[in-house]
């Protein structure tokens, strides 16, 4: 029998720090037309918005909650604060930004990073933006990157309205159109035809009050011929009551265009991330997907792509690390509607501590799809005998031309390749972190160095106390 | 007219999105007559002993309407201690529109037993249930060899369940070359250590010919192993369904299961579905699964067209062969003629 020692967790405190609550308001627990027209008067929407939200919570208030996925018993809407605004306006400075919250983001290396590899950043505290920047040489070559509030009121109120939840429709599950009706805050990026951002942009989403939801809205236009790299970060410190997070993201990639989206995901472990991302691409587009779910307790998250453009392409590369408490269930979907589309998937999951990881796929070729290609790997690692790790991927292929491949692997580590390093000099602790981020490779390899070195910081501790 | 039972059938073991249609399969199937089973080699059914009372079957506990007493034709076999025995069931819808049959076959320790199951054609269109219950004892080994030829409007619907005790087998071989509709349910459970399960399937299927499988199997013992391979062809309009899920149960440690599937799609308008599932509550265990979907590549093309063959002889061949290899392996030298001239009915049609 192999022998088990223990090594205690270290502290997350690098996550793992709260600020006093100085909101300046919010709006109260639970879910009602009232609050919800309360939340539409305090951003100042617009009648087409207020009648949206209010649409989509009857659209809410009907739709069964999900049986198929990890239970999500333990959230009650009751309970969950949908709108917190924080006690200071949208800065354009970091130095104009309330120093709590500024130490937050200094914390977390969001201006750090800005200065040295970012072409804009944008932060929010709870509900609300509370920086946003770009840099000029990018703006100058006509790249909006805004907060969606701005754009919905400035000179692109038409483009967001055109697109505003057309890709995820409030139809589409219970959580999308809980987020029609609260949504507050995110990002809207247009890049023109033509312009390539050489350097990312960014976004960062941090929750800091305790039984808060936070609904932020993404909405990316690449537009013909331009290339763009997106970077999505978020945290949040643990409480002991349930946190919310129901965003939304919508990426349309036109012609020819490429769109990289990148998530590092570190909620806290008392958040249930129900999040829904979708991209459209356009004839002859790209879009790349990269993504690390580390955090939550629960997740139930599934980039979707509809490749609706002849030649249309997408990758997906992820990660997901479930350990103690957590049940995160993640994937992918394609749809090949198109033809000549194609679709390379890799993901790669980490069960350790009793934590429950499902990987979860569909793809779905439509009768127009010919000469579609489609290739799914999944690999998932066992680190202990309490933990538990499914993949259900699912394939429905409407069209003859059409050359689908699949596979998957489950395994633990194996004793050779830990006993090999350790015969190096390394201790077992340290042989196990680094096989899993060997095996996490594919992931890290896709990020920007500082992203990828935070991943792997994840990884390790994620890994302390793994022996056994 | 008789009075038709809905119920979902082959249901996942885990559900998934809704959207894409494989949680469950919804039928109607009325309660029938007892179906006609004959058997070749014996005059009578044996007497069993220490069956299981209770055995999840693939097809789920919704269809167990179907399999009441009196109107299931009931049948039985055991191989003995140390035996090795072999029976030829061959079962037909008989008279009625709507029949049901169940089947019990039994391996004692250290057994070998081989059933043959030909459900042949029948003169009119109807439908057919039946269940067969396998228990495979300590170091025992059951063959099933199905062979599924049901003509046009003819349904069938295949219900399997299997347990495996210590070192005991089960090779299941399922080859599919009719004319109807097939519902194909099958559950394994690997109890003890050493248990296994060896499922080969192949199948043909054309105009709008429907084919929905749901084949489990849950390792509960040590050093347990399992392999599925379903292999075939889709033309015109067919659909097929597949569902093949591996369950490591916690317990379940140095197990290995292996699922892998390959699907020719020929139609303009076929509709394939395929969900490979694994289940890991165990961490020294292998799980894996692959699959191969679409047309012939063009390695094959060019090798059939070096040789003469233009692109549909090429996929008519391979079509043939995929199923042929199956075939091939059914054992039994009559059995196996009488699928080839199935099959050759089947491609005849459009000089296919």
């Amino acid at each position: 029998m192999r022998e088990k020692s223990y090594v205690e967790d270290i502290d997350r405190s690098i996550y793992d720090f709260k600020d006093d609550e100085k909101d300046a308001y919010k709006v109260k627990a639970g879910l009602t037309p009232e609050i919800v027209q309360k939340i539409s008067d305090e951003k100042k929407d617009p009648a087409w918005m207020q009648l949206f939200r209010l649409h989509s919570l009857q659209i809410y208030n009907q739709t069964p909650i999900p049986d198929w996925g990890p239970s999500i018993e333990g959230l009650n809407m009751d309970d969950i604060v949908t709108y917190v605004r924080p006690n200071t306006k949208m800065k354009a400075k970091w130095s104009d930004v309330p120093d709590d919250i500024k130490n937050t983001f200094e914390r977390l290396g969001i201006p750090q990073a800005e200065r040295k590899s970012l072409a804009g950043v944008g932060a929010q505290y709870d509900s609300e933006l509370v920086y946003h920047n770009v840099r000029a040489e990018v703006a100058a070559q006509g790249v909006v990157y805004t907060d969606m509030e701005s754009a919905l009121h400035g000179e692109y109120a038409d483009m967001v309205r055109k697109h505003f939840m057309k890709l995820v429709k409030p139809t589409d599950h219970k959580f999308a159109a809980l987020h029609g009706a609260v949504w507050s805050g995110g990002s809207f990026v247009y890049v023109p035809k033509g312009v390539s951002v050489e350097i990312p942009l960014q976004s960062y989403f941090r929750l800091n009050a305790p039984g808060a939801g936070q609904f932020e809205h993404t909405l990316i236009i690449v537009d013909e011929d331009a290339d763009l790299h997106f970077i999505e970060g978020c945290s949040a410190p643990k409480y002991n009551v349930a946190n919310l997070h129901a965003g939304c993201v919508e990426l349309f990639v036109g012609k020819n265009a490429r769109l990289r989206y990148s998530t590092i995901e570190n909620w806290s472990k008392n958040m249930y991330n129900l999040n829904t991302k979708r991209a459209q691409v356009e004839e002859g587009g790209k879009i790349e997907w990269v993504s690390g779910s580390f955090g939550s307790h629960v997740s139930y998250l599934y980039p979707m792509s509809v490749l609706k453009g002849r030649g249309a392409k997408m990758e997906f590369t992820g990660i997901t690390f479930a350990g103690k408490g957590q049940n995160l269930d993640t994937g992918v979907k394609v749809v090949h509607s198109a033809p000549d589309t194609s679709s390379y998937i890799n993901t790669k999951s980490i069960s350790k501590d009793g934590g429950i990881s499902t990987f979860r796929s569909s793809v779905s070729a439509t009768k127009a799809a010919k000469n579609t290609k489609s290739a799914v790997s999944c690999q998932s690692l066992m680190l202990d005998d309490i933990s538990r790790s499914d993949t259900i991927p699912a394939m429905d292929i409407r069209t003859k031309d059409a050359n689908i491949g699949h596979e998957a692997q489950i395994g633990s580590i194996s004793d050779e390749a830990v006993f090999y390093l350790m015969s190096r000099g390394m201790t077992e602790e340290d042989a196990r972190a680094c096989i899993v981020s060997g095996f996490a490779d594919d992931v890290s390899k896709e990020l920007p160095l500082e992203y990828a070195v935070e991943m792997n910081n994840l990884i390790r501790l994620e890994m302390k106390g793994s022996i056994g | 007219m008789e009075e038709q039972n809905s119920m979902k059938i082959n249901q996942l073991p885990s559900k998934t999105w809704y959207w894409l249609g494989l949680n469950d399969t919804k039928v109607k199937w009325a309660a029938g007559a007892p179906c006609e089973i004959c058997a070749e080699e014996l005059s009578a059914d044996d007497e069993i002993t220490g069956f299981p009372e209770a055995m999840n079957t693939g097809a789920g506990k919704e269809t167990d309407v179907l399999f009441a007493p009196e109107q299931t034709k009931n049948w039985s076999v055991s191989a003995k201690e140390g035996q090795t025995k072999q029976v030829t069931l061959s079962i037909g819808q008989g008279k009625e529109k709507v029949s049901s049959g169940k089947i019990r076959a039994a391996a004692e320790e250290g057994a070998s037993l081989t059933v043959f199951e030909v459900f042949e054609p029948a003169q009119a269109a109807g439908q057919l249930a039946v269940r067969t219950e396998l228990y495979a004892k300590k170091d025992s080994r059951i063959r099933l060899v199905q062979v599924m030829m049901r003509g046009e409007g003819q349904e069938l619907l295949n219900d399997v369940g299997c347990i495996c005790e210590k070192n005991g087998a089960l090779d299941l071989l399922q080859v599919v070359v009719g004319k109807g509709d097939v519902y194909d349910g099958i559950w394994t459970e690997l109890q003890k250590d050493h248990a296994s399960l060896q499922a080969e399937i192949g199948y043909l299927l054309q105009n709008q010919q429907k084919f929905d499988v749901n084949l489990n199997v849950r390792h509960f013992g040590k050093v347990t192993e399992s392999t599925i391979q379903a292999d075939g062809t889709l033309m015109d309009a067919a659909e097929k369904i597949f569902r093949g899920t591996i369950d490591f149960v916690r317990g379940s440690a140095d197990s290995v299961g292996a699922e892998t599937e390959q699907v020719l799609l020929l139609g303009d308008d076929v509709v394939n579905k395929t969900i490979p599932v694994i289940f890991c509550a165990e961490e020294n265990v292998q799980g894996s699964h692959g699959a191969a979907i679409g047309e012939l590549d063009e390695e094959t093309l060019f090798y059939f067209g070096a040789r003469g063959m233009d692109r549909t002889q090429a996929e008519n061949t391979m079509a043939r062969a995929k199923l042929e290899a199956k075939i091939q392996k059914i054992g039994d030298a009559d059995i196996e003629q009488k699928v080839k001239t199935q099959l050759a009915e089947v491609l005849d049609r459009d000089n296919r």
